[in-house]
């Protein structure tokens, strides 16, 4: 079969849209306080390193995908059951992500419509790109990533008269052990979450550097990320971000230009529409990737319909409310994710190296 | 069946067995000058010009003097006797039958098995017109007509190059149609002409009427509203797609030459915005894009912000607005779908009418439908505005003027059960398949998903002419240059 | 009710689905069936609102026993 490439281009869109995906309007990185653009600038670097991990076992293995890299690496048997645990997280994080949504959705606009519906309509849209294949995937990210660029800096120019620097003041009050969780926090969620990506992605144009996409797509996602928490902050204060569902929605909410331009929240719901279909459609697509690989089916498409239809009922029955939902994306999902994250993308690499190695020897 | 060596057996075959019952198709028989050998003549009247084989045929063979003629080798020797610009000498009686339908006469000698299909064509056509579908304030005004042969002329007066070709094919099992494939051999993608040459010759269907039966035979993604193949009545046009390295499909009998591989921006793009000013192209370039915007998603939005999204509205635009639809008895999607359909059928029903028949139906459209409607609590004023601003915001794209119908029906479907929510899903559906087609191997939306300067030069604006130095990427991979750089080399 | 429509809406888009790909693969069509059986599976007990199996609990309390050992251990 022809291995679906991605151009740099598409990849990096792809990649910053990933990681905006469902952190735009969330509150993440609540326990650093007033340092929380430190918190941010943070997380990306010590992103930087994990993401030079995928780079080079693409460059080691570049006519292979993720899965197929994994299985080369540890063999069948125990190839297979590292699979195994990244299509549940690709799976999990995927349906978390469509939790997320549904909860926007209703809590923010849609008071009264069943929560299952527009879910569903949004997983079929992603069931509907998965079918298509990542290039397709790729193409529309980027087409879409302008409106996502223009939607930032449309809220940014909007935002400036609101902007209230005193919620940064004073600098590292809480001494650094705050912002230190902070980092871990965001870092956890979303810039280490772009492990989904290292197993979605199948291959690169020729002449394009895998180095050089996952070093962008991390320095331009921490930059809206960064931008967008702070704005956010900005407005609304520490408190109100720690305590509020969406703090975005808030923030956004407020901004009034001469009583004419106002209520200008729908944008926000707009930019995290955009990236958590990304976002879903990419670990819909990664588990889809992981379910063929490990049954040795060499097309996955046929699986995405089950799947799709397996990650709605998981998203739905995941958790009971909005409360449990915010609590595990601050509280538990770093800890839970450290390993699939950190650890498993180490062993994976060392495991590659050696077996690069070894196979060069011969 | 084969021609034996006697004329009148011959004449019997043509006019017992294979034309029989036909009125229309002429024997002449004469004798050669002065050597008693007889002649015949078959050919079709009104496909010929008479006065034309009358002089250059018939006379010079019935005075010519039997020294000039040898028996042995009579064709060759009546060659120079005979003043046609082309004939050739033929065997095959299938052949012959076809020359003869094509407006050809076949010339038949005694003592020989063989014929002479001489060309004598000369049929009525359409003179060349400005072509009333596409029509420009500055530009050529010459239109492709209904001869293949006369649009093949219009092309090479444009292009000069020897480079330029043209590939003749007939379609069509009982239409016979010809078609030219024509393409600038050394800015054509190979893969992409081999992908045409390909379709075509899958063709198989009896009759090719109009090239719109080639359209639809090719055309990739065949479920998909959307045009993947191109077609126009411009010979500029055309030559301009030919140039930026497309491939153009003539066909006989009609004036629509197609052109592949068409891509959505194409939609966007006309003749003459490389005719005028580049600003005052450019401009009308976006604004062709806010039409598309405007044409599809206006009554969407407007249906999503009255009934999910009020607050949204500035207050006094949605006090005036709830007043104008106090009183109107029909839900708002009623209301939309209703009134945007009795629009589609004005606009339908003045296409095809005569242009007097079509004011009156303007005027009976405008003042009796909408002011009346209005009057009578039918539909409130808003929603005229906003089917009035769709309806003509969509004749800025001609290309898609089918397509946007359904595009705006699915929105507007998708905005009633999820307000602005539902718009942005179907948006997103949208472009899901607009990535996903391709037209001929490139990618549908090619330079429109591209962030590269060199591809925005074309799309989004009409960059000057000295700026735009290349031809597109994806479709000539070869001979980039459009012209050559001055300084250095 | 929502059971009968999801079931029939089920049947169909499996009938459709095998229908599209052209090709008799007997290992893909079992190996579709089952993903399509546990996603009807776990639709039905979602839709009967059955108390099942949640991962999120499990690994919430996995993660605080860990954290309260830690941090009874740091003590």
């Amino acid at each position: 079969m022809k291995l679906e490439v991605l151009s740099e281009q598409q990849a990096i869109s792809l990649m910053v849209l990933f990681i905006s995906g469902s952190a735009v309007v969330l509150s993440i990185g609540g326990q650093a306080g007033g340092d929380i653009w430190l918190a941010v600038i943070l997380s990306g670097l010590l992103a930087l390193p994990i993401v030079t991990v995928y780079a080079r076992l693409h460059s080691l293995y570049p006519h292979y995908d993720a899965f197929q890299i994994i299985i080369v690496i540890f063999g069948n048997t125990f190839g297979r059951l590292i699979c195994l645990v990244y299509t549940w997280f690709a799976f999990h994080l995927g349906a978390l992500v469509l939790r997320n949504f549904g909860e926007f959705i209703i809590t923010v606009g849609l008071e009264e419509t069943p929560q299952l519906f527009p879910v569903t309509l949004f997983a079929l849209l992603c069931l509907w790109i998965v079918k298509e294949g990542i290039e397709v995937l790729g193409r529309w990210s980027n087409f879409f990533f302008r409106f996502a660029i223009i939607i930032v800096l449309i809220t940014t120019a909007l935002a400036l008269p609101e902007l209230n620097m005193d919620h940064f003041r004073p600098f590292l009050f809480n001494g650094i052990m705050p912002v230190l969780q902070g980092t871990a926090n965001v870092f956890a969620f979303p810039f280490a979450q772009t492990i989904v990506l290292w197993l979605a992605f199948s291959g690169f144009q020729k002449r394009s550097s895998p180095y050089r996409i996952y070093w962008l797509g991390i320095l331009m996602g921490t930059l809206v990320i960064l931008i967008i928490t702070t704005l956010v902050v900005a407005i609304i204060g520490v408190e109100i971000y720690k305590h509020s569902y969406f703090p975005a929605y808030i923030a956004i909410a407020r901004l009034n230009i001469a009583d004419f331009v106002q209520r200008l929240e729908i944008i926000v719901a707009i930019m995290f529409i955009i990236s958590s279909f990304v976002k879903v459609s990419t670990c819909l697509l990664a588990t889809c990737k992981g379910v063929a690989a490990i049954t040795n089916f060499h097309d996955y498409r046929f699986t995405v319909t089950p799947i799709t239809l397996l990650m709605i009922s998981t998203s739905y029955f995941l958790f009971d409310d909005i409360m449990q939902m915010l609590f595990w994306a601050q509280d538990i999902w770093p800890i839970y994710a450290f390993p699939f994250q950190v650890i498993l993308p180490i062993i994976v690499l060392i495991g590659g190296e050696y077996r690069a190695k070894s196979l060069k020897k011969q | 069946m084969k021609l034996s060596k006697s004329i009148e057996k011959n004449l019997e075959i043509f006019q017992q067995k294979i034309f029989h019952d036909d009125d229309v198709i002429r024997y002449r028989r004469f004798t050669l000058g002065n050597t008693q050998i007889k002649c015949g003549i078959i050919f079709i009247d009104s496909m010929i010009d008479k006065d034309y084989l009358g002089e250059n045929v018939i006379s010079p063979l019935t005075r010519c003097k039997s020294e000039s003629i040898h028996l042995r080798e009579i064709y060759p020797s009546i060659e120079n006797i005979i003043a046609v610009e082309s004939l050739r000498i033929s065997k095959g009686l299938e052949q012959m039958i076809e020359g003869i339908l094509y407006g050809d006469a076949l010339l038949l000698i005694d003592g020989t098995d063989l014929g002479m299909i001489l060309s004598v064509k000369g049929w009525e056509y359409r003179s060349i017109s400005e072509p009333t579908s596409e029509s420009v304030v500055r530009g050529s005004r010459e239109g492709f007509t209904e001869s293949i042969i006369i649009n093949i002329s219009l092309l090479r007066r444009k292009i000069q190059d020897s480079r330029l070709k043209f590939k003749m094919q007939e379609l069509g099992r009982r239409t016979k149609t010809k078609i030219a494939i024509c393409y600038i051999e050394d800015l054509v993608s190979p893969q992409i002409l081999q992908e045409v040459f390909e379709r075509i010759n899958k063709i198989d269907i009896d009759g090719i009427l109009e090239s719109g039966y080639i359209e639809e035979l090719i055309k990739d993604s065949p479920l998909s509203p959307f045009k993947t193949v191109g077609h126009t009545e411009r010979p500029d046009i055309l030559a301009g797609k030919i140039l930026e390295g497309r491939v153009g499909i003539l066909c006989d009998g009609t004036p629509f030459v197609l052109t592949v591989p068409f891509i959505f921006m194409e939609g966007f793009q006309s003749n003459e915005d490389y005719y005028r000013n580049w600003a005052l192209a450019s401009l009308d370039r976006m604004l062709r894009y806010v039409g598309f915007f405007i044409t599809t998603s206006t009554p969407a939005i407007y249906l999503s912000l009255i009934t999910y999204h009020q607050e949204m509205i500035p207050t006094p635009l949605l006090l005036s607005i709830s007043a104008a639809r106090e009183g109107i008895p029909f839900p708002t999607i009623f209301e939309l779908i209703v009134l945007g359909l009795v629009f589609e059928i004005l606009r339908e029903g003045g296409v095809r009418l005569p242009s007097p028949i079509g004011q009156a139906l303007s005027i009976v459209g405008a003042i009796v439908l909408g002011d009346a409607a209005v009057t009578a609590n039918f539909v409130s004023a808003p929603m005229i505005i906003v089917i009035a601003l769709t309806g003509i915001s969509s004749f800025v794209i001609p290309q898609f003027l089918g397509v946007v119908i359904l595009i705006r029906l699915a929105f507007v479907l998708f905005a009633s059960v999820l307000g602005l929510y539902g718009f942005v899903f179907a948006v997103i559906g949208l472009f899901i398949h607009l990535m996903s087609i391709r037209s001929f191997g490139i990618p549908y939306m090619t330079e429109l998903s591209s962030y590269k300067l060199e591809d925005v030069k074309d799309t989004v604006i009409r960059a000057p002419w000295w700026w735009m130095q290349r031809r597109p990427k994806l479709i000539t991979k070869k001979n980039r240059p459009k012209r050559k750089r001055i300084e250095g080399k | 009710m929502q059971v009968v429509l999801l079931t029939t809406t089920l049947i169909l888009i499996v009938i459709a689905e095998i229908k599209l790909w052209h090709q008799k693969d007997t290992p893909k069509i079992i190996f579709y069936c089952i993903l399509m059986l546990c996603a009807y599976g776990l639709s039905v007990l979602q839709m009967t609102e059955t108390t099942i199996f949640n991962p999120s609990v499990l690994i919430e309390t996995i993660i605080s026993a860990l954290q309260n050992d830690n941090s009874e251990g740091l003590r």
